[in-house]
């Protein structure tokens, strides 16, 4: 009779707080499995929630700007086309971060490096005794600049150079010291560009099939 | 590990299809490559016919009469202007398609680099999953 006079006190006590209570350790039980896996998930990026690409062209005057503006005009379609979901899902717009004339500099370049997951760059470039020189507003993208970075531990993996001479000097030539020290000094995997002199239209069409057929990566 | 992501995550593998960056460059060298191919074949031929036509049709007002000589005059019209645009216009696009597929270099080290962009099956709603 006791016992059934207090069924309602000895549920709460005996059930319902020990069930509370292994409730919200939950969390912390399960927590190390949790981690793990993400910590493996995290070995090759999704890309899901957080997709940037930084685009930069360091002279909207000149003929290169059309491949920037190629390359822009490709992520709004696609933002237009699949981009529209803002839910619980992977299918977020991509991000844009444009920096053109004044706003193209070494700087810039190094924030997209630690921020986005691409960066394009449209620009003119030479060659030189001492390798590519990527023109930007505030000095030459090179060897020697790169050597005075620090390590950048960010999010970038592939760079894309619009840029003539911006891997080699033509003709099969492939100057891969840039690219190294690009690699070694960010987290960047692939670098893609042109060894010699590229025809603007050539390198707009390529950079439209690029983005526009498969993806800017 | 194997990763196994959906159409909706820019990464899949397997029977999931897919991209990475390294296929999308050799991708894209193709389309290029098939653009220039398809504008060699097609766009050549109904380009010369068209500017052949259009000069054929003004050719004779602008010599005069309908004799036989105007119409041959037509017909050079029709070869040489049409050859010529062909040749300044196509041949233009062509050269720089070629000259852009020349240029294209990729420097990586066989790394796995997803791609941006949704792969096959549309814009489905995503998830993901993991197997060994």
């Amino acid at each position: 009779m006791l016992l059934w006079e207090y069924k309602s006190k000895l549920m709460v006590v005996y059930v319902i707080l020990p069930l509370m209570v292994v409730s919200s350790a939950l969390p912390t039980i399960i927590h190390p499995y949790y981690h793990d896996n993400t910590q493996s998930l995290r070995r090759i990026p999704t890309l899901g929630y957080a997709a940037m690409v930084g685009l930069m062209s360091s002279d909207s005057k000149s003929e290169s700007h059309y491949v920037h503006e190629a390359v822009k005009e490709v992520f709004e379609k696609y933002n237009e086309y699949y981009g529209n979901y803002y839910g619980p899902s992977y299918n977020w717009p991509i991000g844009i971060s444009c920096a053109t004339d004044g706003a193209a500099t070494l700087g810039i370049f190094k924030d997209f490096l630690k921020y986005t997951d691409r960066v394009h760059i449209a620009a003119h470039g030479r060659y030189s005794t001492r390798g590519p020189q990527i023109t930007l507003h505030d000095g030459p993208l090179n060897t020697q600049a790169i050597d005075k970075w620090n390590k950048i531990d960010g999010k970038c993996l592939l760079v894309f150079f619009s840029v003539c001479h911006s891997l080699g000097k033509g003709d099969g030539d492939i100057y891969y010291p840039l690219v190294d020290k690009i690699k070694y000094k960010s987290n960047v995997r692939i670098v893609i560009g042109y060894s010699g002199e590229v025809d603007v239209i050539g390198a707009t069409f390529l950079q439209y099939t690029f983005g526009g057929n498969t993806s800017l990566g | 590990m194997r990763y196994y992501y959906s159409a909706g995550t820019f990464y899949s593998s397997g029977s999931y299809g897919g991209y990475n960056a390294v296929s999308s460059f050799h991708r894209a060298k193709y389309y290029l490559q098939q653009l220039a191919n398809d504008v060699r074949n097609t766009a050549v031929a109904s380009f010369i016919a068209l500017v052949g036509i259009l000069s054929a049709w003004l050719a004779p007002p602008l010599v005069g009469g309908e004799m036989a000589i105007t119409k041959l005059i037509g017909e050079l019209f029709e070869v040489i202007f049409g050859a010529a645009f062909t040749q300044a216009t196509i041949g233009y696009w062509l050269e720089a398609c070629e000259n852009a597929l020349s240029a294209f270099v990729i420097i990586d080290n066989g790394e796995y680099v997803p791609s941006m962009t949704i792969v096959g099956g549309g814009a489905s709603k995503g998830f993901y999953d993991t197997t060994e």
